[in-house]
């Protein structure tokens, strides 16, 4: 498995890598670490200022590579590029392109709340464009060196298409040896007041939720291959922090979300489930492409 | 009928209660039983406000001063009189049962399937077509503010139903094709119901002040119009008059059960839920008899009938200038907009509670994985709501809205004598006082207002239950989750 971190020589950058190196680690794969530089003007200008700048931008990317050689520290077979670029995404995009990258990690926004992720100007752009599952770390991960990757939690819902996501997620597992497993949110954050149905009334559909949704569960475990393992959960709240607090998770696990079916195919684009999801995860989050049903 | 012993077991069976709080728990209940008791006595007199005001103060003088005269002041005193007594006794029900649930499942875990299923037929009524009623005369407020604004309203075939109370029965002959504001209101209610849209405690709160705002600025202001004459004579049509009056009225009361079925989540509901209750009810019955008086000193009372947005044409007329109208309009629409809301929610929510007891098919009680929200459900009650504010004129509405309310009341405060012969050991979070008059005298004065109902309103009255009592026996009586295993039901 081939893992392409979008690197920058700040604190989201080492993030980044952090998590890349775990994903290379469990499937013994390889990274790509790719920072990107601002394109400099492509004819030579008269006082050559801009061969001037161009050096300095080089200079920059081979002082943060050299950082994050140091993070590597040689543990897993690695490449380090430099590419021009107008755009961050842009550049990333022919990287991930040109290696044949099986996922892309990047860093959190830097607006993000500590453990928290906030997509940004690159990530954003990436997240609408990419066409291969996107890793985000969240703002200030750091795992022991020690941590692998232990599971992969992948967020359904009963919904037809969130076979298709629990499926490329299992599959990913397969590749990476860890076992999966499936968590439905059920979130009571919607009781109406005043109300004469009662103060209760949304629990009921909660519940009904809930039962839809560990059928729902039941149902792809069934037709999902044996191995890897596959386990369900299901995180119950009063409000999506509180979900998220009601489950379990190990140090090394990252959560999977599947793109919304609003998107063009292959393509990532969060839904509004997705987007909550994600931005309430305190994990690393892995977000799938739509695929082809 | 071989059937008939069995017919009546299923009707008198009961569903646990273990089963109704199982229903209703929530995520963490184990752990936080005793944090849920949330709801102040103040909260909990502003949720009877916010759901009582704007079902119908902003319309319902155009219907019944010309049928009470400037006596529709008594009306009011009489209508939330009965109300306060129906709320009282439907607290004590309400507080039998451990969860906070509807009328319809404080029934079904004490008076049976059968009775639980007629008052689900009754709070149709209470919450379906009052949604349609009330977003007519949203319609008319809307309408006043595109004329105050725009210069001109909308065209009449577009804002009034083509239907006509006719003798004892509907008959086409109104002026307009449909009313289309309140299609569109009661559309865009659902489309943020199945958005997953909720109205928290604060937005009841805002919606509360902005509905008491503009109803102090209505009686602030048409109090310096106020002309004693305009009050006599002061019961043209007699007492009937003004019973009959008070019957239409009713359904201004409508959502002062909110209060009621907070039962357990209230601290000490023994001291707190009459508290509540009565405030509500002072407040709202202040304000009501407030808006009556001085819009009757304003205008003579003759002018009443046919006005749409009466009180803001009464402000438009009396001031001579645009403004005022155009704020008071501006508030109906905002908080009359919110009512429709949580009527809608509330009718979607009954009937997923009744599908969740396997009384209506299961397409009622579908969560869509997408909205997370009951989505076919909240589409069946648009579709019904959207056509009958279509093609209905709002005064049926609300003559069926208070009959629906009413036999629902009347057989509560039955519900409240039987239970206390039947169950007298169960514990109760509140009794009401003077037992027995005060349910007696509740059942007795919910008929009489029954009684004063026209006679058309009886007609579709029967024929709802007809169509509601056909359906029990041909399907929920098989289907019901109360069912034996291995029957009928999967």
């Amino acid at each position: 498995m081939k893992v392409l971190v979008g690197y920058s020589a700040d604190s989201g950058g080492s993030e980044a890598l952090a998590l890349g190196l775990q994903m290379a680690r469990a499937g013994s794969g390889s990274l790509v670490v790719c920072t990107i530089v601002p394109e400099t003007w492509g004819h030579p200008s008269m006082a050559r200022v801009d061969a001037e700048y161009a050096r300095f931008l080089d200079q920059h990317a081979q002082k943060a590579l050299e950082k994050a050689r140091i993070q590597v520290g040689g543990k897993v077979p690695a490449v380090y590029l430099c590419r021009a670029a107008a755009a961050a995404r842009e550049g990333l995009l022919e990287v991930a392109e040109q290696e044949s990258a099986d996922c892309v990690v990047l860093g959190s926004a830097r607006a993000a709340p500590r453990d928290h992720i906030r997509t940004g100007s690159v990530n954003t752009g990436f997240l609408h464009t990419a066409p291969v599952p996107i890793a985000l770390a969240p703002r200030g991960y750091a795992p022991e060196p020690s941590v692998k990757l232990c599971r992969i939690t992948c967020a359904v819902s009963p919904a037809a298409q969130s076979m298709q996501t629990a499926r490329t997620a299992h599959q990913l597992c397969a590749r990476l040896g860890v076992p999966l497993r499936l968590l439905t949110f059920v979130v009571r954050d919607r009781q109406m007041y005043p109300t004469g149905a009662g103060y209760d009334a949304e629990n009921l559909v909660a519940n009904q939720w809930r039962a839809q949704a560990s059928e729902g569960q039941g149902r792809m475990i069934a037709t999902l291959p044996k191995e890897p393992g596959v386990t369900s959960v299901i995180a119950d709240g009063k409000t999506w922090k509180a979900a998220f607090e009601s489950v379990a998770w190990k140090s090394g696990e990252i959560l999977a979300v599947g793109s919304s079916n609003l998107g063009p195919l292959m393509r990532v684009f969060l839904g509004s489930n997705a987007t909550k999801i994600v931005r309430h995860a305190t994990i690393p989050c892995l977000i799938l492409p739509r695929q082809e049903a | 009928m071989t059937e008939t012993p069995a017919l009546l077991s299923r009707l008198l069976r009961k569903k646990p209660v273990e089963l109704l709080a199982r229903d209703m728990s929530g995520a963490e209940d184990a752990a936080h039983k005793h944090l849920k008791r949330g709801i102040t006595p103040f909260q909990l007199t502003m949720f009877g406000v916010g759901s009582t005001i704007g079902t119908g103060i902003f319309f319902v003088l155009r219907e019944t001063v010309p049928t009470a005269g400037p006596a529709v002041i008594v009306s009011f005193l009489i209508a939330g009189l009965v109300a306060g007594l129906t709320a009282l006794c439907y607290a004590e029900m309400a507080s039998m049962i451990p969860v906070s649930g509807s009328s319809y499942s404080y029934a079904y875990a004490t008076l049976g399937e059968g009775v639980a299923f007629f008052v689900a037929c009754c709070l149709i009524l209470e919450y379906g077509i009052s949604a349609a009623a009330v977003a007519v005369g949203w319609s008319g407020y809307l309408n006043k503010v595109f004329e105050i604004v725009l210069g001109s309203g909308l065209p009449a075939r577009l804002i009034s139903a083509p239907l006509v109370p006719d003798g004892n029965g509907l008959a086409l002959g109104g002026d307009g094709i449909l009313n289309l504001p309140a299609v569109i209101l009661v559309l865009l209610c659902s489309l943020l119901l199945i958005r997953g849209a909720t109205e928290s405690a604060k937005a009841n709160a805002i919606m509360v002040m902005i509905k008491l705002g503009i109803l102090v600025m209505f009686v602030a202001i048409a109090v310096t119009g106020f002309s004693a004459e305009n009050l006599q004579p002061f019961m043209p049509h007699g007492f009937g008059g003004v019973t009959a009056a008070a019957g239409t009225i009713f359904f201004t009361y409508v959502g002062l059960d909110a209060v009621s079925t907070a039962g357990e989540e209230v601290e000490n509901p023994k001291r707190n839920l009459p508290i509540a209750i009565i405030a509500a009810l002072i407040i709202v019955t202040s304000l009501y008899v407030l808006v009556a008086v001085t819009a009757l000193g304003v205008q003579p009372a003759a002018e009443f009938g046919g006005q749409e947005a009466g009180l803001a044409t009464i402000l438009q007329n009396l001031t001579g200038s645009d403004w005022p109208a155009l704020v008071l309009a501006c508030g109906a629409v905002i908080s009359v907009f919110s009512v429709t809301l949580v009527v809608l929610y509330g009718q979607t929510r009954i009937l997923f509670a009744m599908a969740r007891d396997g009384l209506l098919p299961e397409l009622f009680y579908r969560v869509n994985p997408h909205t997370l929200s009951p989505v076919a459900c909240t589409v069946v009650v648009a579709i019904f709501v959207a056509l009958i504010a279509a093609f209905v004129p709002d005064a049926v509405l609300w003559e069926l809205t208070s009959m629906g309310t009413l036999v629902a009341f009347m057989v509560v405060s039955t519900g409240v004598i039987v239970l206390r012969h039947t169950r007298p050991d169960m514990p109760r979070g509140y009794r009401v006082p003077f037992y027995p008059v005060l349910p007696i005298l509740s059942i007795i004065s919910c008929l009489y207002l029954v009684s004063k109902l026209n006679p058309a309103t009886y007609q579709l009255f029967a024929v709802w239950l007809v169509i509601g009592g056909v359906f029990y026996l041909a399907y929920s009586m098989r289907h019901s989750r109360l069912e034996p295993a291995g029957k009928d039901t999967p």
